[in-house]
């Protein structure tokens, strides 16, 4: 009986996109997180169907820092992308340029959010009303919160430790996941700021 | 009309923050044990030695613990309570324990593969 043996030694050591376990990874979290964001959106609609009044008994929240929060996060998507493809082309100095200047965003964004949080003129526990919001505003807060973790340990890894390119997909990854961040926070800035202006 | 900065009544700050302890505590020492175990895994490659990624974990591992006996100490104050007091506390307890569930499961990874072949 004869073995056969493949030799993989000339196959890359990395890869980008759909060809990286990471991205498989990040996309499966993409998944999970999305399925919640959808379910509190929907238990969100279901509590504005079961009473005339809408919000109940409360001011909508103020646009004020809502909006700011709006505009930085989307801002934000620009040094998040040139980061992206910084490190696409393995280009280290400016993939540890662009991923600090995220970093900067994010915390820009978090300072508003937690004005945000003043003017929802309702209480965490006033109604479901309240719990809702709250509970909306907080869980997309925690992913702004853990992703600033996240990209602030791999930002001080770019400038403290061994860079090799499967640092780079880590910051592509890293850079598709605050696209999913982004990308949650526009329909519940509609549901919690918008719809209850325009509905 | 109220608002989120009119008076409001409040609930014991202490008991909220043992409670809140452990519905955003222990998922954040989570979050720190991954971010850990990223942040040495090239030293444990380096040194041959998985310790670097085992001991870290089992640290927090330990302080999730502590912070689940110090979550159900509140939960048990919180049943009396009034709503939202007991479901809180109930949450708290629960997140704790699957928190110790998901690191003991983070651990069990670098004890059984050398990620470093």
């Amino acid at each position: 009986m004869t073995t056969r043996v493949l030799d993989v030694s000339r196959l890359p050591s990395f890869a980008f996109g759909h060809r990286s376990i990471l991205w498989w990874a990040t996309m499966g979290m993409i998944l999970i997180e999305g399925t919640a964001f959808g379910l509190l959106a929907v238990s969100y609609i279901y509590l504005k169907w079961r009473v005339p009044e809408w919000p109940p008994g409360f001011a909508p929240p103020d646009l004020v820092w809502g909006t700011v929060t709006t505009i930085i996060i989307l801002a934000s998507a620009l040094p998040n992308e040139l980061a992206r493809r910084a490190a696409e082309r393995l280009d280290v100095p400016r993939a540890r340029l662009w991923i600090w200047v995220s970093v900067i965003f994010a915390i820009a964004f978090c300072v508003t959010r937690a004005l945000e949080f003043t003017t929802l003129n309702v209480w965490w526990d006033s109604n479901a009303y309240g719990s809702i919001v709250w509970f909306l505003l907080g869980t997309h807060t925690a992913h702004v919160v853990t992703d600033i973790l996240d990209t602030g340990v791999l930002s001080t890894m770019l400038l403290i430790a061994p860079i090799d390119a499967n640092r780079m997909v880590d910051v592509a990854e890293n850079a598709s996941y605050y696209y999913f961040v982004i990308a949650s926070w526009l329909p519940i800035y509609v549901l919690l700021y918008l719809a209850p202006r325009l509905v | 009309m109220s608002s989120s900065t009119s008076p409001h009544a409040s609930f014991d700050p202490w008991l909220l923050a043992i409670l809140f302890l452990g519905i955003i505590g222990a998922p954040l020492l989570w979050l720190i044990a991954e971010q850990t175990g990223y942040t040495l895994a090239y030293q444990a490659c380096d040194a041959r030695s998985t310790s670097w990624v085992i001991v870290p974990t089992v640290g927090v591992l330990a302080i999730v613990g502590l912070v689940t006996f110090v979550v159900f100490r509140g939960h048990r104050t919180a049943s009396t309570g009034r709503l939202p007091l007991p479901l809180l506390g109930w949450l708290g307890v629960g997140m704790a324990v699957l928190m110790i569930v998901v690191m003991a499961a983070s651990a069990i990874a670098p004890m059984m593969l050398s990620p470093c072949d």
